[in-house]
């Protein structure tokens, strides 16, 4: 194994499962989302010179994936696909099964918001990023995170209350 | 501090994400950088087409890294010409003049189940540079950032357009399936060793993704729709990034008039005349519609619907200008 696939490897250790969570919730599918991290991967080793020298490597392997995201976008891939229930999960119970339509309904508000907005609330409560490495990889001032987080927090409210209210 | 609804927004959102191990295989994403890298291949995931397409294409691009462009061999039937296609394609180049601006502007919203999913400012100058963002703030960062999302397919695309609008149709035809990588145009005996090298990969991918039934290699009718498929996506990816470019249109219009799967018809929208093209399933692998309606006096795209089984159907609208990139830069527009 070369030293660069040896760093690669390191690197991606600790963030390729966060990266493949964050696709998922950026697409909707497991099954695009692997496509989409591994295409970001693959960009991610060819220009893992710039990756590694950058000042926020993080935030570089993230702006990928979100341009990955958005040239299927404009590819005319497959549309979003927006799924009654998560993949994998049957229900099973009554109480399990209002549990899982809860969720697929969060999930269905989250793919309804703009791509810009998704990844904020992605990178900001899923990566658990501040507002200022949010900023960063979105290539956009703090303020707008801010506003962009206020916009998606508005739309996914009804979905959050009723989850919470069955909490 | 996030509030209360921020933490329990957090939490919902890994639980939503929880359970689904992934490990990235470094070594075949090694292999395919490099290959990506010395061969100039470009990737395309899992489309419209459909597992067969996939396999047969992408997959191979991906694992094996085979870029068909020797001349095609095997399969480059005599186009099938639609004459309203190639009616309103001689009637662009007859009105085309001096092009204003250096770049055109391409405003998409997508609209999928009734509900807004997206709006996307795209700008593809004359240079061949592609930005792209959710609205005009981020269209004039993404430009400022020098963030060019183009790739050596996009210039491939748009080279072939421009070449179909004015050389000739059949080699057209080749340069623009060829733009992406792929063996179609290979002999059989070559494909079928590239088919064969492919297999324990192709096996693993398709267990991956849950696909049971065993592929065969494309040849005679599926392998002319993978080609069919090709022509189609690289024309419209061509169209929706050149659209204001009356060279680009007129070339798209006459490539996809070669399609056997694609249908013309007449229509009306918002009481201007339009033509209605419809590619078939065939062009999807099977599953899978794509009518995409444009201006029956300029070739202007006007709008996409998008429909397949298990997908709710996906409508594209598009505002198109003709802008300069000063303007782009300074907000103008």
């Amino acid at each position: 194994m070369s030293d660069r696939d040896e760093e690669f490897r390191e690197f991606m250790r600790d963030r390729a499962s966060l990266l493949h969570q964050s696709a998922y919730l950026l697409c909707g599918d497991w099954h695009l989302a692997h496509d989409l991290v591994q295409d970001t991967l693959v960009k991610a080793y060819q220009h893992w010179p710039r990756v590694r020298q950058a000042d926020r490597p993080d935030a570089y392997v993230r702006r990928i994936l979100l341009n990955e995201a958005r040239g299927r976008w404009r590819r005319r891939e497959r549309a979003i696909p927006v799924s009654r229930f998560p993949e994998g999960r049957e229900p099973v119970a009554p109480d399990a099964a209002d549990e899982i339509a809860r969720r697929a309904g969060l999930l269905q508000a989250l793919l309804v918001l703009p791509l810009r907005q998704r990844a904020t609330v992605i990178l900001r409560y899923l990566e658990g990023m501040s507002e200022r490495e949010t900023a960063a990889v979105l290539g956009c001032s703090e303020g707008t995170v801010k506003s962009q987080s206020a916009r998606a927090l508005g739309t996914l409210r009804s979905s959050l209350d009723r989850t919470e209210s069955a909490l | 501090m996030n509030s209360p609804q921020e933490t329990q927004l957090g939490r919902e959102l890994r639980q939503l994400v929880s359970g689904q191990p992934f490990t990235p295989d470094i070594e075949a994403i090694g292999l395919r950088a490099r290959q990506r890298h010395r061969r100039g291949l470009a990737l395309r995931g899992t489309t419209a087409a459909g597992a067969a397409v996939l396999a047969a294409g992408s997959l191979f691009a991906a694992v094996h890294g085979t870029g068909g462009t020797a001349a095609g061999t095997t399969a480059s039937p005599a186009p099938a010409v639609k004459s309203k296609l190639m009616s309103l394609a001689a009637t662009i180049k007859a009105r085309s003049g001096p092009l204003p601006g250096n770049a055109s502007l391409v405003i998409e919203k997508q609209v999928i189940g009734g509900k807004l999913m997206q709006v996307g400012y795209g700008l593809y100058t004359d240079s061949g540079d592609l930005y792209s963002g959710d609205d005009k703030l981020t269209l004039v960062a993404a430009v400022a950032h020098h963030s060019n999302l183009a790739d050596f397919t996009n210039a491939r695309e748009i080279a072939a357009a421009r070449y179909a609008a004015a050389g000739d149709l059949a080699t057209a035809r080749v340069r623009m399936v060829n733009a992406l990588p792929n063996d179609f145009f290979l002999s059989f005996a070559a494909r079928k060793k590239i088919w064969e090298k492919g297999a324990a990969a192709r096996q693993a991918l398709m267990r991956e993704k849950g696909i049971k039934t065993p592929l065969k290699m494309p040849t005679g009718k599926a392998l002319q729709d993978d080609i069919d498929n090709s022509l189609w996506t690289g024309s419209t990816i061509a169209l929706s990034w050149g659209a204001g470019d009356p060279e680009i249109r007129e070339g798209v219009l006459r490539l996809v008039s070669t399609i056997p799967e694609v249908t013309v018809a007449d229509s009306t929208t918002g009481g201007q005349p339009t033509l209605t093209i419809t590619a078939g399933p065939a062009v999807f692998g099977g599953d899978g519609e794509q009518v995409l309606t444009i201006s029956a006096r300029t070739g202007i795209p006007v709008s996409s619907v998008v429909t397949g089984r298990g997908m709710r159907t996906s409508v594209e609208t598009f505002q198109i200008s003709r802008v300069t990139l000063a303007d782009i830069e300074a907000g103008k527009f």
